[in-house]
């Protein structure tokens, strides 16, 4: 599956320009859901609701429906190279 | 007091689950709902009265005809115009854009000042700022005290620049400051400007007299007063149209079009408001718009403002309470609207939109169009929940525990 087959939405945050929200589809979440959160460094969970951490140095926050907030996002081109990394999606 | 419960049971849409939870719907300030009589009154019009409006001979056409026009006097009731004051356009946005180019470019010129606040929408400051690159004039903005309150002072000083008119919100979008419309536009007038008052946030929740208030062009929107999303009202007081040319050109706004005997198009205008409704309108949200405006008005807006305000006041006094929330805006009850902006210490605006998502709570994140007042509390962004009709103290509680948890 390619990025654009996972995903339900990708997009900027309003404000925050170094921000992304992307939410999975649902298939996507369930399937990949253990890995999304094993592959957070410092993790914590908050609330015991969501989970926070970091990913290949952008910081991550990962929500119970599958949406996730990137934080401190460098560009986004790169955003796209660790999502396809995350997701094992194919080129 | 309104019968809250019995309000929720008129819109469908608060039976829905989101994320597994009973959805709590508190981004009003960005749209409300709409109850099932309008939902309903939609369909009937596309059932029973559609057809395009004006200069049709046809029993439809006339039918849908008298609907539109009798929005336009049910609009004119509510605000306490007269109906050829009021312009319909397809959004609040919209309408400043009109004041801008109908009003801005044949009066404002270079060595002219537009007045603006810091907590002005970005849709009163963009139009003028697009104008003002055609015509030369210039663009300052009156600040704000820490407090959420327009600086009176810089105001003050700014209105001795001779500005020719001056943008303000009635409430502001983020800080809930309800302003001294009254005073502000008075002042504006002791010194020759004419003032725009952005409405958005003040005629869904409460009685807004364009008369008393002695304004001058005043926009606000039916999406978020339970009317349909597409129709937006432009006041005009009579007086100004004089020295308007029109918008947008096109079918509608005309009375003749032909060409002379050097084959150069000649052109009549239609008398206003028409003149200012160029090509087919939102027949049906306009001609619909009257249901929520009845429907809202036989709960009162004084019941509507009393029950948004304090379920915002209950809000903004338990998020003080938490640690590591900052919230903003006035700490007077007195000068605050229905809705709370904050941040939360370690998390983005958007993680908590996105937290209180999963748990079926519907707030906004963002700048909500306020760069240059967010600049000014020196924050990118903040959560915003904003209260309406529908809305409960049960759900005052559910909000306030879920961001305790967040915050613990």
């Amino acid at each position: 599956m390619t990025l654009q087959d996972m995903i339900e939405y990708f997009e900027k945050q309003c404000g925050d320009e170094d921000s992304y929200a992307v939410a999975l589809k649902p298939d996507v979440w369930r399937r990949l859901r253990k890995k999304i959160v094993g592959s957070l460094e410092n993790r914590r969970d908050v609330a015991n609701t969501f989970h926070k951490g970091i990913y290949k140095g952008v910081e991550v926050s990962v929500f119970p429906n599958g949406r996730l907030i990137f934080k401190n996002v460098p560009s986004e081109d790169y955003l796209i190279s660790i999502l396809n990394e995350l997701l094992d999606a194919s080129s | 007091m309104l019968d809250v419960y019995s309000i929720r049971k008129d819109f469908p849409i608060l039976e829905r689950k989101i994320n597994g939870h009973n959805l709590v719907y508190v981004d009003n300030a960005a749209t409300t709902h709409k109850p099932i009589q309008v939902i309903e009154a939609i369909r009937e019009f596309y059932m029973k009265y559609n057809a395009n409006v004006h200069r049709g001979v046809h029993t439809l056409s006339q039918e849908a005809s008298d609907l539109y026009e009798s929005a336009r006097v049910d609009v004119a009731k509510l605000i306490n115009a007269d109906p050829e004051e009021i312009i319909f356009v397809k959004n609040a946005t919209e309408g400043i854009n009109l004041v801008a180019y109908a009003w801005g470019l044949p009066n404002l010129d270079r060595g002219d000042i537009v007045l603006h606040t810091l907590m002005d929408h970005h849709a009163t400051v963009v139009p003028f700022y697009i104008v003002s690159k055609y015509k030369g004039f210039r663009q300052r903005m009156i600040g704000i005290t820490d407090d959420g309150y327009i600086d009176m002072g810089d105001y003050e000083d700014k209105l001795r620049l001779n500005p020719r008119i001056v943008t303000f919100p009635h409430v502001s979008n983020m800080l809930s400051t309800v302003n001294d419309a009254k005073k502000l536009i008075k002042m504006a007038h002791e010194y020759g400007a004419l003032v725009i008052l952005d409405a958005t946030q003040s005629v869904p929740h409460m009685k807004v007299d364009v008369k008393e208030l002695d304004v001058d062009f005043m926009v606000f929107s039916a999406h978020k007063m339970c009317g349909p999303t597409g129709v937006g009202v432009v006041y005009v007081k009579k007086e100004h149209y004089s020295s308007m040319n029109p918008f947008l050109g096109g079918g509608d706004m005309i009375k003749d079009v032909g060409y002379n005997e050097y084959m150069e198009p000649t052109v009549t205008y239609n008398d206003v408001p028409v003149m200012y409704e160029a090509g087919t309108q939102n027949i049906v949200g306009i001609s619909v718009y009257p249901k929520s405006i009845e429907y809202l008005e036989k709960l009162s807006f004084e019941y509507i403002h009393e029950h948004v305000r304090k379920l915002a006041w209950e809000t903004y006094e338990a998020l003080r309470e938490l640690p590591n929330i900052e919230v903003y805006g006035p700490e007077s009850s007195r000068d605050r609207a229905g809705l709370v902006s904050f941040n939360v210490k370690g998390f983005s605006a958007h993680e908590v939109a996105a937290y209180l998502d999963s748990l079926g709570i519907a707030v906004r994140s963002g700048h909500h169009c306020t760069g240059p007042l967010h600049k000014r509390l020196g924050i990118s962004s903040s959560a915003r929940i904003s209260y309406y009709i529908y809305n409960t103290f049960e759900e005052v509680e559910y909000i306030v525990d879920a961001l305790r948890r967040l915050v613990s």
